[in-house]
């Protein structure tokens, strides 16, 4: 079985793929879990990937055929970068953390599991935080790893991330109901038949030099699709001071002729360090649903 | 013995947790911090007797690590890529006193351009310093590799330094199952390290001296190579002890239904595994392949890839790097060692594949067993190493192009 998680910096999907392959290497099975995750920062995308097996794994790196997907943050649906539905063939199992469902062009006929796992974590956790969500649902969409092994990974593995007992305690809870809100889904003779050709590589001249000419393009990465919390400026309890302005670290909060405030949503990351450091509490913040 | 679930990063600070290290200098790069973040962690709380420092750069760092060997000490140290290079100088200072030492290389591929994912250009730089070199292929391997780097190296018929190669990410920062050796069974495979004029401030030693007059220059040069060429049979020699104790066993290369393959693909380090899984799905096509791993790159086993590969119709040499304007820098190795038997391989076809990372999927080996064994039946011979690229891959690569040109 092949598993392939997508979330971002911050949301613990490395730990939600480790949770998986020790609580599969607790079960008896050979499993390998390894996460790519480039430049190391909040937000980025992240992928994790696992494999289980009965037999010694030959397999490694990127997982191009995966068995199941696992999306914790759904605006990575629609980030052409990411290819979050690479590979997925009939039969396969798609899980996305969303309350409700998404339509996805997806021509083949993948079986599609939409929850709120983000609304579980902030109940239990209160934080967006899905290390043990995400770990715990794979555990269960896999059907063969009981409950047992995936409450004993969680707390295996934010152990070893120096996480407080209380801390570890919560989790377990929140992987134990993760763990319930979805079915094993058995897989009926997956056939990847990848047909890709092979291709001699041609002799660019200069353009293949690794010169990048369309510089400045960091303006057209909208990083507002990273938001889980969006805050919203109370125009009626806002003095105009100005703080928020000043405190945004990505400079997402830019001030009228009057001096109030507006927040640039194509960009806020929903960090909330503006509605934190507003004097007045003039800050509200609400859960993000902007990406769909 | 412990079963339990390590990332290559994890098992190589094992490995030199069990080996009993005293000293380990360090400087942090990725793909390698982890290793000297877990080592550090172990030092801080007690759990072991070493010495760490940190360094202020490579350079540094391997001085520290060579002259701290010299006296006697057993030392452990890690790097990758441009930290490797950055030391470098200071590589053949250290094989040059002689002085046994472990270093791991996170193989991570040289800017620029930059990237973080690996490719086998920083480790093989250092194939001509005087380090042995082991190159493992999982993270079993990486934990063993390095206590068989030590039992060889410390060995007075060898007294050179190593290097154990893990790959970045596919190697150091997968977790796979892993028997943990216990250290009783560990203390007994590598006894404590006996140095030889060990350098005491009672008693001063001067390493590595000036040497004026040219013929004692090659004499010592000599000296290593045939230091290094014994450490072939004592690392021999160590895989039986290792055997007895550990019920596993390694050899300078690896076969993988090469006995009654055609061709042959000849590979290193983690991606093997995938040069195994294409063999299994080529026989099961019915293409009589097999593959051989080069587990020992320096000293170069040549006796083992004669008895592995002579009187196959096809070699298939997959390198990992690149010498630019050449090719890779195994197959002329593998090829020479083949040259002279009247039984030697019709095509030794030279590939390029896996540079920074990139995946070597079926379809590409499929296609250079199917190149070589067409060349064979031409009795012809390649023009220039094949450069393996998907036509997906090809697409991303035009399309990235377009967008950083504005276009
Ligand atoms: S939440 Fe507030 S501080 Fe954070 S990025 Fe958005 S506007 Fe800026
Ligand atoms: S910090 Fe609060 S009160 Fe001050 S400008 Fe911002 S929203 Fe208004």
């Amino acid at each position: 079985m092949r598993f392939r998680f997508h979330g971002r910096g911050g949301q613990g999907i490395k730990t939600a793929g480790r949770i998986l392959g020790k609580a599969a290497f607790f079960e008896g099975l050979f499993a390998q879990d390894f996460a790519i995750y480039g430049a190391e920062r909040r937000g980025a995308p992240i992928t994790a990937f696992v494999r289980l097996s009965d037999a010694p794994i030959l397999e490694r790196g990127h997982i191009f055929n995966p068995s199941y997907v696992l999306v914790a943050a759904p605006s990575l649906l629609f980030d052409p970068t990411v290819k979050t539905l690479e590979g997925m063939v009939e039969g396969a199992v798609l899980f996305v953390n969303s309350s409700r469902e998404i339509p996805i062009l997806q021509p083949k006929k993948v079986h599609m599991i939409f929850r709120d796992v983000t609304g579980l974590a902030l109940k239990y956790v209160g934080k967006d935080i899905l290390s043990a969500a995400m770990g715990a649902v794979a555990c269960k969409l896999s059907g063969t790893i009981s409950l047992q092994s995936t409450v004993d990974s969680v707390g295996e593995e934010l152990a070893d991330l120096g996480l407080e007992p209380d801390m570890i305690e919560k989790n377990i809870q929140l992987a134990k109901e993760c763990y319930l809100c979805v079915e094993s889904v058995g897989l009926s003779g997956l056939s990847y038949k990848p047909s890709h050709k092979v291709v001699e590589v041609q002799y660019l001249g200069e353009k293949g030099i690794p010169d990048l000419l369309s510089v400045g393009n960091t303006a057209f990465r909208k990083t507002g699709s990273w938001r889980v919390f969006t805050p919203i400026i109370d125009r009626n309890l806002c003095t105009a001071c100005g703080i928020c302005y000043v405190y945004c670290p990505e400079s997402c909060v830019s001030l009228d002729e009057q001096g109030y405030p507006a927040v640039d949503y194509d960009n806020c990351k929903g960090c909330l360090v503006c509605a934190i450091e507003c004097p007045r509490k003039a800050i509200k913040t609400g859960r993000e649903s902007a990406w769909s | 013995m412990v079963l339990k679930m390590l990332t290559g990063s994890q098992a190589v600070a094992w490995a030199a947790r069990l080996a009993r290290v005293d000293y380990i200098p360090a400087y942090p790069i990725t793909p390698q911090t982890e290793i000297i973040e877990i080592l550090s962690e172990w030092v801080r709380k007690g759990e072991m007797e070493a010495i760490f420092v940190q360094m202020e750069s490579e350079h540094s760092l391997f001085t520290a690590a060579g002259t701290a060997a010299a006296t006697g000490a057993r030392v452990f140290t890690a790097t990758s890529s441009q930290g490797l290079l950055y030391g470098f100088e200071m590589l053949y200072s250290i094989a040059g006193w002689r002085a046994p030492l472990v270093l791991v290389n996170v193989a991570r591929a040289v800017a620029a351009p930059i990237t973080l994912e690996p490719d086998h250009n920083d480790v093989l730089a250092a194939r001509d310093s005087g380090f042995l070199q082991f190159h493992a292929e999982n993270v079993q391997e990486a934990l063993d590799l390095v206590l068989f780097a030590y039992r060889v190296a410390e060995d007075h018929r060898v007294l050179l330094p190593a290097i154990v190669n893990i790959d970045g990410f596919h190697l150091s920062f997968t977790r796979e199952r892993v028997e943990l050796p216990e250290q009783s069974f560990v203390d007994e495979f590598l006894p404590e390290y006996n140095p030889v004029n060990p350098i005491r401030a009672s008693e001063p030693v001067a390493k590595g001296i000036p040497v004026l007059i040219p013929p004692l220059y090659s004499f010592f040069k000599y000296q290593m190579h045939m230091a290094s060429r014994n450490a072939l049979n004592v690392f021999r020699e160590a895989a039986k002890d290792f055997e007895k104790l550990f019920s596993r066993t390694y050899a300078p290369v690896e076969e993988y239904m090469v006995e009654d393959a055609d061709t042959v693909i000849v590979m290193s380090n983690s991606f093997a595994s995938a040069g195994k899984q294409a063999v299994s799905a080529l026989r099961e096509e019915g293409h009589k392949v097999g593959l051989l791993k080069i587990r020992l790159f320096r000293p170069f086993p040549t006796d083992d890839i004669i008895k592995s590969l002579r009187g196959k119709k096809c070699v298939v040499v997959i390198d990992q790097n690149i010498s630019v304007g050449k090719g890779g820098i195994m197959c002329p190795e593998i090829a020479e060692a083949l040259y002279h038997l009247e039984d030697r391989p019709r095509v030794i076809l030279p590939v390029i594949a896996g540079l920074g990372g990139k995946s070597i999927s079926l379809e590409e080996f499929r296609y250079a067993v199917r190149v070589a064994e067409r060349l064979a039946s031409l009795k012809a011979g390649p023009d220039g190493p094949l450069l393996l690229f998907r036509e997906d891959e090809a697409i991303l690569v035009e399309s990235l192009l377009k967008t950083a040109s504005g276009g």
